[in-house]
């Protein structure tokens, strides 16, 4: 009876088997034809206000770990080869980012040829450097790093370094499993990179529907920056960061000025003679923080800078109720980081 | 052996390389089946849909900007970086598509790439072009109205119209020409104008000369965008890519429709091997069954054969023993290893002749089996008796291939058939045959004797006053006078003969094949002789005697208890008449038998007729063998049946009572013959005549002789009387006085058939009688093998002692005479010195001897 049970039981087995092949084969196999199309970023287009020039800026949802890495590895000076420079060297989150100088100070002392760009909020940039020559913050990392005049090293001197630090390694290979890797060190520092993003300016809140936040004035800068076009080029959440544009679209900058390599600006990158003096529209978030200004550091204060930009960009000359009401204007878009506002 | 695992090892490997085989194909099979996996499939699809939307999302988004319906940026920069991000997506092809797609699909993203990388420069240059465009549009209606205003009315005409054509071609695409335009403007650069404070001719112009130069840049930029082929490009590669896709769909289908069809073949064999296998293992379990159920049976067998009280012996169809069973060991005594190989003959007795073999082997071939008694010889040589059965065994062809033998040892059980027979059939204190036996041997001898023509006898002795014996002396005594006496009967019996006791003091003796009555009466005698010799008991010589009835067959009876009834009948006569005598039932059966009353009447007459006639026996003395006297003896010349011997008509005559009237005539005839010698001057012997029973008794003997005596003249020394010892003792009281009166007449007196009857010496020393005539069975024994001559002996000397002569009657040979001779007999009577003879032959011998 036993063996007779046992039968039976092989016999059900076998026929759900069976009938499990049939389910299977004549199961659908063939994926819809038609399919929902899924937007690949977080922010969908639906949540971009294309009729207003200016947006709020959008708050950042990143790995905690990841950036508390990229945090410590962007303060890191064994990044640089005499270990004397770090990332926040020249991208000092007390000056708004950037380092205040007209040229980058590099390692022994070395000078640059172009004002370093702030980095609070590069990871919303379109494109990296002042010639873009980077398509993204992870691209962007190594060029100081290589640069020899910068912070002279290699991602290979780097993770050499690093990966004498046991405890280090540790930590960044709970992070990031695949371990220390140039890609992976790129991307911690992109991250960190990215979540420096200066929310809740007065002028966002005032976008928010808080009209009382800002003064008169500053909303005279404002009108006055949309009505003289500044709002052109300087649009979007960054307030500019989503374009090329040439220096001097209505006025020669560059002439009876000597010329440096840096000056040619994308150029540099495309060797096409319509990119020759064109570079990354800059952001004007923190402006007012990040003397001084232009890709040659050449405007020491937002006043010059804006009457420069009225003569060469918009090809007017700008009265100083216009300065005053643009610079104030330009004051209300400095933002908090960590809570806290910057100064 | 070698060969079978050989090809056991290439079985194996063949089944081995078989099932690698088919998971192998089924492997393959399953990979090729689930290689289009749907969420490639999906994901690049998604890639592909995101690109395409993407792509019209941003030309709406580049239309926006040119309408001046979109005021920043961002949403382009989106999109470019989206489609830009997709692109490695695109660029990974899944892997199963097929290899003959693969250049087609390269070029066409090729295609892509290039018309994409030249729509983002179009929409980097479109955003630059655009915003100064947008920024001069702005700018320059209102300075040119404030400057227009601040000529006032003498400005130059062409001025206005250069302002207004300005602005109408700002408005639009390229509604007024080029060219026109600028050569408007290079005439009125040649004006001479004058200057507002901030606001200069050249302010103006320079945003003039920016809407005459980016307008159509724009509206060509605009336009290559909106009709940029990357929206064609990418369709197309989808295209390219779902046939690609649906190719390898129905390839993997197909490869599926193939592994479920092995798949189901393979479950088929598996149902099919389960169901043969459960199959077998039924076949197995039920072939598994029945032998062990035979291993049961077999050991049940050999149980059987091992520890069975029968012998058994099991042969080949050449009756070679194959094997024996340990009780064949036991009984016949040979060990399995002597037998084995041997044929049963080894045990043959050679009591049964070959015929019984012959039998035994034509019925166990005619009937396969045989069953019989037979007997066998052990190995130490003593032979037993066994019931045995042999079996054939038969082959398929019905050819005996085996014999198996089972016997049992009946010895035992004969010895108890034997016992139990004897128990039922003799009487346990005497060992003699008890009544069934004596009615059965009465049987056989009626049968025996019918055939031969021949009488049966049948004797009922019974033991005198035996009872006082047991009263007075106890049971043990009179036990062991039966056998004694048992004993004494047998020693007096031909071995035909059978002595039985039925129980008591009765004996019963059975002779077959008798042919004449006297031979019984005879027998009777000597019984009754024996049997009155003294006992020596508990120290007491005891002497007893017998009364015995004879019945004959046909003559009194005709069946067993019939005859035993009239002997018992006959006994009691011979009881009544005076003990220790035998008696014929005769009387009452000649009483029916015509034959013996004719007898009888013819006795009747005979006297008268002088029929009757005296024939004389010669006794001699036995030293010298002269003639000393004779016996006389009756003859019947019957006129028709010639002589008579007078054991036929003596006892009629005793019937009948004529037997006193024949004793007289005796008396007196052998008076008147010894008269008749005497004158005729011979010298005559004395001569004796024989007294009945019946004279005894009922005659004055004494007076009857003096009356003879006196009548002839004869001197009593010539005359002599012989009677019986149990005549005597019967008529004790009148013998006494009879005897003393023909002593007192000097009539010398012999005890006749001394031995037969009570034989007490002591007692005939009352009687005054002078000798003793020893019965004849007692000298018959003299020189007979086995023969008590001893009491011959003994007789003899104690006669001497009573100054008794002693005379042997029955002397025929010569070892006989010699033996009495020595031993001191007086005189001789018998054939050897002379039969019973007629007078004129006494005369001639009387004569000689004078």
């Amino acid at each position: 009876m036993k063996l007779s049970s046992l039968h039976r039981l092989l016999l059900a087995v076998l026929l759900l088997s069976g009938l499990g092949g049939v389910i299977w084969y004549s199961s659908p196999w063939q994926v819809p034809a038609e399919l929902p199309v899924q937007p690949s970023s977080s922010i969908s287009l639906a949540n971009l206000d294309t009729t207003r020039p200016i947006l709020p800026l959008p708050v950042p949802d990143l790995p905690a770990e990841r950036v508390a890495l990229g945090r410590r590895l962007f303060e890191d000076k064994r990044l640089s080869g005499d270990n004397t420079v770090a990332c926040a060297s020249c991208h000092d989150y007390e000056r708004g980012g950037a380092d205040g100088r007209r040229f980058a100070l590099g390692i022994g002392g070395a000078v640059g040829s172009i004002n370093t760009p702030t980095v609070f909020n590069s990871g919303l940039s379109f494109v990296l450097f002042w010639d873009g020559r980077a398509a993204n913050l992870e691209e962007q990392a190594a060029g100081p790093i290589h640069n020899p005049i910068e912070m002279g090293s290699s991602w290979a001197d780097v993770l050499a370094r690093l990966g004498q630090d046991g405890a280090f390694v540790r930590e960044f290979t709970l992070a990031y499993p695949d371990g220390l890797t140039a890609v992976n060190l790129a991307d911690a520092i992109a991250t960190f990179e990215r979540s420096l993003v200066t929310v809740n300016s007065r002028f966002d809140r005032y976008l928010q529907g808080h009209r009382e936040v800002l003064t008169g004035l500053e909303i005279e800068g404002y009108r006055r920056f949309r009505e003289l076009g500044c709002v052109s080029c300087h649009q979007g959440a960054l307030i500019g960061g989503n374009m090329y544009q040439k220096f001097g679209v209505l006025g020669d900058y560059f002439s009876g000025r000597p010329l440096n390599k840096s000056d040619f600006g994308r150029y540099n990158v495309t060797q096409r003679e319509e990119d020759r003096h064109v570079f990354k529209v800059p952001s004007l978030r923190n402006v007012a923080l990040t003397a001084p200004y232009f890709h040659d550091g050449s405007a020491t204060t937002l006043d010059k800078a804006v009457r420069i930009m009225g003569r060469y960009q918009l090809g007017r000359e700008l009265s100083d109720q216009d300065v005053e009401a643009l610079v104030a204007f330009l004051g209300t878009l400095n933002g908090e980081w960590q809570g806290v506002l910057l100064k | 052996m070698k060969l079978i695992r050989r090809c056991r090892c290439g079985l194996w490997l063949g089944l081995s390389l078989g099932f690698v085989a088919l998971i192998a194909l089924l492997t393959w099979l399953f990979l090729r089946a689930g290689e289009v996996s749907p969420e490639g499939h999906y994901a690049y699809m998604q890639s592909l849909r995101r690109v395409q939307q993407a792509d019209v999302e941003l030309n709406v988004a580049v239309l926006g900007s040119y309408s001046d319906l979109m005021h920043n940026y961002d949403p382009l920069v989106r999109l470019v970086q989206e489609i830009r991000s997709e692109q490695p997506v695109i660029g990974r092809f899944p892997a199963w598509v097929p290899a003959d797609d693969l250049p087609q699909l390269n070029s066409k993203l090729a295609e892509l790439r290039a018309a994409q990388q030249l729509k983002e420069e179009d929409i980097d240059q479109f955003q630059r072009s655009n915003s100064v465009l947008r920024n001069s549009l702005h700018y320059f209606p209102l300075a040119a109205e404030t400057y227009l205003e601040k000529l006032g009315a003498g400005r130059p005409p062409e001025l206005d119209h250069f302002v207004r054509s300005v602005l109408t071609f700002g408005q639009g695409p390229e509604r007024e020409d080029v060219d026109k335009l600028k050569q408007e403007l290079a005439r009125i650069q040649k004006l001479e104008l004058p200057a507002f404070g901030e606001l200069s001719p050249a302010h103006l112009l320079v945003h003039a000369r920016a809407i005459i130069g980016r307008r159509p840049e724009v509206d060509r930029l605009a336009f290559r965008i909106m009709n940029s082929p990357t929206a064609r490009l990418s369709e197309e590669l989808t295209r390219l890519y779902t046939d690609g896709h649906e190719a390898s769909q129905r390839l993997a289908g197909y490869y599926r429709q193939l592994l479920y069809a092995v798949s189901m073949l393979l479950v088929l064999y598996v149902m099919y091997a389960i169901e043969r296998i459960n199959r077998d293992r039924r076949d197995l379990l039920q072939r598994y069954e029945a032998q062990r159920q035979a291993e049961e049976g077999l050991r049940l067998y050999a149980q059987v054969f091992t520890s069975a009280a029968e012998g058994m012996t099991i042969t080949d169809a050449e009756s070679k023993i194959l094997a024996v069973n340990p009780a064949f060991c036991q009984i016949t005594g040979y060990r399995a290893e002597e037998v084995l190989g041997k044929t049963p003959a080894l045990l043959n007795s050679g009591r049964q002749g070959r015929e019984y073999y012959r039998q035994m082997w034509s019925e166990l071939l005619k009937r396969g089996q045989w069953h019989g008694e037979i007997w066998n010889r052990r190995k130490d040589g003593g032979i037993y008796p066994e019931w045995l059965s042999v079996a054939a065994v038969r082959d398929a062809a019905g050819k005996a291939c085996n014999y198996i033998g089972i016997f049992t040892d009946i010895s035992e059980r004969k010895e108890n058939e034997a016992r139990i027979h004897h128990l039922a059939h003799h009487d346990a204190l005497t060992g003699l045959p008890n009544r069934i036996l004596l009615e059965d041997r009465i049987a056989q001898a009626i049968a025996k004797s019918r055939r031969a023509d021949l009488q049966v006898a049948v004797i009922f002795v019974d033991l005198d006053r035996f009872k006082n014996i047991n009263d007075t002396l106890g049971h043990e005594v009179g036990d062991n006078l039966l056998i004694q006496a048992a004993g004494r009967g047998l020693g007096v019996l031909r071995e035909t003969d059978t002595l039985s006791r039925l129980g008591g003091d009765e004996f019963v003796v059975a002779l077959p094949e008798v042919e004449q009555l006297q031979y019984a009466m005879h027998v009777a005698h000597k019984l009754l002789t024996v049997l009155g010799q003294p006992y020596l008991l508990a120290g007491h010589a005891l002497t007893v005697t017998g009364s015995a009835g004879i019945a004959l067959w046909p003559g009194d009876g005709q069946s067993v208890s019939e005859l035993l009834r009239k002997a018992d009948a006959a006994m009691y006569r011979a009881k009544e008449e005076g003990r220790n005598t035998a008696r014929f039932y005769s009387a009452g059966a000649n009483k029916t038998s015509l034959g013996e009353l004719l007898l009888e009447n013819d006795l009747r007459g005979a006297l008268e007729r002088k029929e009757l006639t005296m024939f004389y026996q010669p006794k001699v003395e036995a030293q010298s063998g002269r003639l000393i006297g004779a016996e006389a003896l009756m003859r019947w010349q019957h006129p028709e049946h010639g002589l008579i011997p007078p054991t036929r008509f003596i006892p009629l005559a005793e019937e009948s009572g004529l037997i006193c009237a024949m004793g007289e005539w005796a008396l007196d005839e052998v008076c008147r013959q010894q008269r008749v010698w005497l004158d005729a001057g011979l010298q005559p012997v004395p001569v004796a005549v024989n007294l009945s029973a019946h004279q005894f008794a009922q005659q004055d003997v004494p007076t009857l002789v003096a009356d003879a005596l006196q009548r002839h003249q004869l001197p009593p020394e010539m005359l002599a009387l012989e009677l019986t010892e149990s005549l005597l003792m019967r008529n004790a009281g009148n013998a006494a006085r009879v005897l003393h009166a023909l002593h007192g007449m000097r009539v010398d007196v012999a005890i006749d058939d001394f031995g037969t009857g009570y034989s007490s010496l002591s007692y005939l020393n009352q009687f005054p009688v002078q000798s003793l005539k020893i019965d004849r069975s007692f000298v018959c024994e003299i020189g007979a093998p086995g023969g008590t001559v001893k009491l011959v002996a003994a007789m003899i000397a104690m006669a001497h002692e009573l100054d008794l002569s002693v005379i042997a009657e029955g002397v025929e040979t010569e070892v006989q005479r010699d033996y009495l001779l020595a031993h001191g007999c007086d005189q001789f009577q018998g054939f050897l010195y002379g039969r019973p003879q007629a007078a004129g032959q006494i005369r001639s011998l009387l004569a000689a001897a004078s």
